[in-house]
């Protein structure tokens, strides 16, 4: 009888499975364990989480360390993904022309037409049929504004709207004798122009504008001739679903929508040679992907994002294997169409534009990791014989194998961080697999970019917990429709704001995007990468390619655990006819473990005594 | 008290401002808050009583749940909400030498509190003279750089003050 102990070191976590053999394919298994990975997967320091987790799963065992006759590692394979976002199309307008934005209170409602004039100015003009669109800075208190407004039109002079720099919009409106539009929160009101024809325009509560988003009633208003009308395309589109807005006619204003030259791909097959320029778009890339499979090498144009990530990818993988550069091949990528909120050069008040985007992901598949090095280090640290002890999707497949209700054919997917994976076994224990560019990391860069967070760490909150929306002091209503209350008053800080609901309690959000909206984006691009990756990794490992010929699909490791990817991939393989579902390793340990469960089993089946 | 029970009877839809011995400099931005905001309120003058007790009166006075005190014998400015235990008032600000635009944040977060909006915490008012960064960034981050001895410390110390000096 002997005590084995089968490691699987992931990116993400270290596992531990612990077994007694006492016969040929005589296995029981004792207890698991799981803790962080320490250090880059295939490196030494792995050592350290290795016997941290080791020590963990013997604890409640009456067994100590020194009693185990054989380590096991997994033979990881060595696959890296990262990720790059190349921008197409981005709005510029030099010498600003617009304002659009969203303050939380405009005042008055309705569609002004006027020049702009500072406040103080307003004094000395003499009473005429021009119309004024009046510029109220931040040093002017809104009642003595109010008061200069009031006077101004007691002379007869005509006052068709007025932005203004502080919050002041509804008390300045709700202080003259007939409501204008006035446009508030605009945080650069020294760069408005003065003596220039200005259309001002804010929507009735729960509305948004109509005419200043609309390039025809733009051209109207200012007298535009189609090529003008040209230009002002991407300022109508810019206001947008906003609330409130102003467009001021600049004499010399310039704006246009700027295509950013992106770089090209290179797909190098078997046979085939492919260029496809990135700004095509993802269908294109991925129609090219496919047609050029099994791809050798994909090359980029260096200089750009996407040449920049490829150098990037290679460089670590070279790093951690010890081979040069120039060996590292580029296997497979994941193209995905995005957009990305960029701030538009020359705004008065923040303003944002959506610019078009592709996400692509990467991956380098090389040669063995260092794992047999890694082996002889942790047999030096534990005085254990340690073994590498088989190919890590074989091993895997074995122990989602132990899932009760499964059996071959059955394919396992794992979605990681980097790359998703795939393996199929069929009833004569033939095992193909592949790897997919494009996992966890990609859909957290989706989330990062579509929602303009600039926070990595935010993005994968949002990735992996559910959102909630604070609606009184005492209680939350989930993103299902839910609502739960609470007998501790919640922090004012999470009143009315949408909340991620992780381990360590909700998080705010600072956007003032919808709820709704937040959920739409996270949906998408878990659709865009896992869903797609899924399908396109069980299509390379189905006999004929054909999914439907699969009778079995276990989901393992983290990613199974995901409060919504089971479900979403359950979803797109029903039409297949195929069983989707968590694997659950052992009976026991869901979706985990698979990988050092097959090691022990697969040792057991080899042992001879 | 007596004159609170009279008019507890009737609930009106607005956040209640109840004042106590206080002037129009620390009540109007109160109201200015809620106005810009777009939730009414209504104002009522008291002689006597303690901050958070009247902050609690006046928003189980308002139809909308929310109530705010203004003390001046106590120096304190208390906002308050129905469903809250009466000794723990969402926000109170002290009124001893208060900036209006703090007084106007919390006569906002009233509103927000009515409307189920986040609320704001202490952002300054975006003025026209807020540009530029102000100068002392620079010398911070040159004296958090240092390691010298403390004859070159002199000397860098010297130079830091004849530059701000220079500045300023």
């Amino acid at each position: 009888m002997r005590y084995i102990a089968g490691v699987d070191v992931g990116n993400n976590t270290t596992e531990i499975a612990i077994g007694e053999v006492s016969g040929k394919g005589k296995v029981r298994f004792l207890s698991s364990a799981m803790v962080r990975t320490v250090g880059i997967k295939g490196t030494l320091r792995n050592v350290i989480g290795i016997i941290d987790a080791l020590d963990l799963a013997l604890q409640p065992l009456a067994i100590q360390r020194k009693d185990l006759s054989v380590v096991l590692l997994n033979e990881a394979t060595p696959v890296i993904g990262d990720i790059a976002m190349e921008t197409i199309t981005e709005t510029i307008i030099t010498e600003s022309a617009m304002i659009g934005h969203n303050p939380s209170t405009p005042g008055g409602q309705g569609l002004g037409l006027g020049q702009t004039i500072g406040l103080p100015e307003l004094a000395a003009v003499a009473a005429d049929a021009q119309p004024w669109v009046v510029i109220i800075p931040g040093t002017a208190e809104f009642a003595d504004a109010a008061e200069q407004l009031k006077r101004a039109l007691s002379r007869g002079l005509k006052i068709a709207g007025a932005i203004v720099q502080k919050d002041d919009g509804v008390l300045i409106n709700n202080r003259l004798p007939q409501p204008i539009p006035i446009v508030d929160e605009v945080k650069f009101i020294d760069r408005v122009p003065v003596g220039m024809p200005a259309a001002l325009e804010v929507a009735q509560p729960g509305r948004t504008i109509e005419k200043l988003s609309n390039p025809f009633d733009i051209a109207t208003l200012f007298h535009l001739d189609p090529e003008e009308t040209r230009k002002v395309v991407p300022i109508a589109r810019a206001l947008m679903g906003t609330r409130s807005a102003v467009v001021i006619k600049t004499p010399k204003g310039d704006i246009e929508e700027r295509r950013i030259p992106a770089g090209k791909i290179i797909l190098l097959g078997h046979r085939q040679k492919v260029e496809v320029p990135v700004d095509e778009g993802a269908d294109a890339i991925m129609a090219k992907v496919a047609d050029v499979y099994p791809m050798e090498e994909v090359q980029a144009e260096p200089g750009t994002n996407v040449g920049g990530m490829f150098e990037h990818v290679r460089q670590v993988m070279a790093d951690l294997t010890d081979q040069p550069v120039s060996t590292i091949r580029v296997q497979d990528i994941l193209a995905v169409d995005t957009f990305k909120p960029q701030q538009i050069l020359g705004s008065l008040a923040g303003e944002y534009a959506l610019g078009n985007a592709v996400g692509l992901a990467a991956m380098v598949h090389t040669q063995k990791l260092p794992m047999q090095r890694l082996a002889r280090k942790l047999e030096e640290e534990i005085g254990i014989q340690t073994m590498v002890g088989g190919v890590e999707a074989d091993m895997a497949i074995r122990g989602a194998l132990t899932t009760p209700g499964t059996d071959a054919p059955l394919a396992i997917v794992d979605v990681g961080g980097g790359s998703t994976d795939a393996s199929v076994i069929n009833t004569s224990c033939e095992i193909k697999s592949t790897h997919q560019a494009g996992a966890g990391d990609m859909v957290t860069m989706l989330i990062n970019t579509e929602l303009g967070l600039e926070d990595f760490d935010l993005a994968e909150n949002i990735k992996k917990y559910p959102l909630a929306k604070v609606e009184s002091l005492f209680h939350m209503r989930h993103e299902d429709g839910s609502v739960q209350f609470f007998q501790q008053a919640l922090d004012p800080r999470l009143f009315g704001r949408v909340v991620v609901l992780t381990d360590s309690g909700p998080l705010p959000l600072e956007t003032r995007q919808l709820l709704s909206k937040i959920v739409d984006v996270r949906r998408q691009a878990k659709r865009k990468v896992f869903v797609k990756n899924a399908l396109r990794a069980l299509e390379r490992v189905a006999p004929a390619n054909n999914i439907r010929l699969i009778s079995f699909v276990a989901m393992v490791g983290g990613s199974g655990l995901d409060f919504e990817i089971p479900s979403m991939i359950s979803d797109a393989l029903q039409e297949y006819g195929v069983v989707t579902g968590r694997a659950n390793v052992r009976g026991t340990e869901g979706p985990r473990n698979a990988v050092a469960t097959g090691l022990v089993l697969a040792y057991a089946e080899e042992f001879g005594g | 008290m007596a004159e609170l029970s009279s008019i507890e009877q009737e609930r009106k839809p607005t956040v209640r401002v109840i004042a106590c011995q206080i002037g129009e400099r620390e009540l109007s931005p109160i109201l200015w808050g809620l106005e810009e905001e777009g939730i009414p309120s209504e104002v009522q003058s008291v002689s006597g009583g303690e901050a958070v007790a009247l902050a609690r009166q006046a928003a189980q006075m308002s139809a909308l749940n929310v109530g705010v005190a203004l003390h001046g014998g106590e120096g304190k400015a208390v906002l308050h909400h129905r469903d809250l235990a009466e000794g723990a008032p969402l926000f109170t600000l002290p009124l001893q030498g208060v900036e209006s635009f703090r007084l106007r944040l919390l006569g906002m977060n009233a509103a927000r509190l009515v409307k189920g909006e986040p609320l704001l915490f202490g952002e300054e008012p975006v003025t026209a003279a807020s540009a530029d960064d102000p100068p002392e960034v620079a010398f911070e981050r040159q004296a958090c750089g240092l390691r010298p001895g403390s004859e070159e410390l002199l000397e860098v110390v010297v130079r830091t003050v004849i530059e701000l000096l220079g500045k300023g």
